[in-house]
């Protein structure tokens, strides 16, 4: 099977960015580029390869047109994929990279991590239950504060070299 | 015509008081206005020695430093606070009578280490240790009939009204207290009393902290939560405490994934579907059960 190259305009990147892009001082984290194409034709797209430049991790968002009748919807391919073991680091940086359709994590996860995609909708919670999401924002932060006392031990002694009950006047010898 | 000189503000006496502009007066004053004249000229020049002399000068420097330090977000208030605790420090009424005695000293000193630890939030943890030394040292203080450092007895004591004043209740408290209580007659050092306030503030958030968990759990009509809502929550929270043999990053891991929305309304809703039947919590247990699982990491004094 042949592969072609299929015709793309690259968009420029465009900052992920709360408040206005131009007064603002923060550099952004994330950016953003928009790839269109212009062929109207359908295609399968098999191969992704790029030049990297200093980004850590990659996400991939395309937008399906399944039929005429249905809404184009948004579907994430790949989902904050590494590029660069660590971001303060060359490895990576500037590497070619080359995506493929079939592309799955080759790591096995611990059975807590998972979790369900987080685009799937959870199950509708039952009536009168509180709000989940505030609720564990309240147990975090007793967690955190439990966890931070835990950690802050004195290795400082008091000296009490007593046994409790040692001051009782019944135990203590005559001789 | 005299020149009266204007006393030259520096910066920071400029951000405190009004600068005073000292009026020239008109030509051809009668000799009682000379007198006054000179009298005023003298005033105008030693305006800013005056302050200098009194204090006032030192003392307003002290303040902003402490307001810097501290960064309230009430200043007015704070400094407020800070200006009536100054009062407390200055012999008592200017020294007049008999020296207050041993009770009233030890009140005053409690009083003035509670307000220095108070300044700053236990987070802002330079600050904080900051304060706490400087309470440590006032509480060890030598005094008439006092001898240096700090006893067992005044300790409890403060950690005893950290908490009151906190408004936490008694019951939720006590265990903390028994833990890192000390016991009368012993010494406490520097380190055991940082760890013992510190330890106080922290159980004092957690319990405001508790207290709007509940809120988000009650049935605002009947002011008791669902037990098996309430133990669901307090399950879940010990669950993620438990200690695993992982190493901390992934022990962070796993509790923030315990912790985090998805799980908790599973949690929640295995809780209230299952087939026991509802009953009610009050807040006073809910506090109590949820303190037990803060102080049951505490580590006692020994």
């Amino acid at each position: 099977m042949s592969r072609v190259l299929v015709p793309c305009h690259v968009k420029g990147s465009v900052a992920l960015q709360v408040g206005d892009v131009r007064t603002s001082q923060g550099r952004p984290g994330v950016l953003v580029i928009d790839v269109t194409f212009p062929s109207v034709a359908p295609f399968e797209l098999q191969e992704i390869t790029f030049k990297n430049y200093y980004t850590a991790f990659l996400s991939i968002r395309v937008r399906q047109y399944t039929s005429a009748h249905t809404p184009a919807k948004w579907v994430t391919c790949l989902r904050d994929y590494c590029l660069m073991p660590d971001p303060h680091s060359e490895e990576g940086a500037q590497e070619y990279v080359s995506l493929f359709k079939y592309q799955s994590p080759s790591v096995t996860f611990p059975k807590w991590l998972s979790h369900p995609v987080p685009c799937e909708q959870p199950a509708l919670l039952r009536e009168g239950l509180p709000d989940p999401s505030r609720v564990s924002s309240e147990v975090q932060q007793m967690w955190a504060l439990t966890e931070m006392i835990r950690a802050s031990h004195t290795s400082a002694r008091i000296g009490r070299f007593d046994v409790d009950g040692c001051y009782d006047l019944n135990l203590l010898s005559y001789t | 015509m005299a020149v009266l000189p204007v006393p030259v503000p520096s910066a920071k006496m400029a951000a405190v008081e009004k600068r005073r502009q000292a009026v020239p007066p008109p030509a051809g004053f009668t000799d009682s206005g000379r007198q006054s004249v000179s009298r005023a000229a003298g005033a105008a020049e030693s305006e800013e020695d005056f302050l200098r002399q009194v204090g006032v000068t030192e003392m307003l420097r002290a303040a902003l430093l402490k307001v810097l330090e501290a960064r309230p977000e009430e200043p007015i208030a704070f400094l407020a606070h800070y200006f009536e605790n100054m009062g407390l420090r200055s012999p008592v009424n200017g020294g007049a009578g008999e020296p207050p005695g041993q009770l009233l000293l030890q009140q005053q000193r409690l009083g003035r280490a509670l307000w220095h630890l108070r300044l700053a939030h236990h987070s802002q943890r330079a600050a904080f240790n900051n304060n706490v030394s400087v309470a440590y040292e006032c509480l060890s203080a030598g005094g008439r009939r006092k001898r240096p450092g700090l006893d067992g007895r005044t300790y409890s004591e403060l950690l005893r009204r950290i908490c009151r004043d906190g408004q936490a209740p008694e019951e939720v408290v006590a265990p903390l207290l028994r833990k890192v209580q000390c016991r009368d007659h012993e010494a406490v050092p520097l380190s055991v009393f940082r760890a013992g306030t510190l330890t106080c503030f922290v159980l004092l958030e957690f319990v405001a902290r508790a207290g709007a968990l509940f809120q988000l759990l009650e049935d605002p009509a009947a002011a008791v939560a669902d037990r098996r809502v309430g133990q669901a929550v307090l399950d879940t929270l010990e669950g993620a405490l438990q200690a695993s043999d992982a190493a901390a990053p992934a022990r962070f891991l796993e509790a923030g994934s315990r912790l985090g929305p998805d799980s908790l309304a599973l949690a929640l809703d295995r809780a209230v579907g299952g087939r026991r039947p509802s009953a009610p919590m009050t807040r006073e247990e809910f506090l109590e059960r949820a303190a037990a699982l803060f102080i049951a990491k505490v580590k006692p004094v020994g």
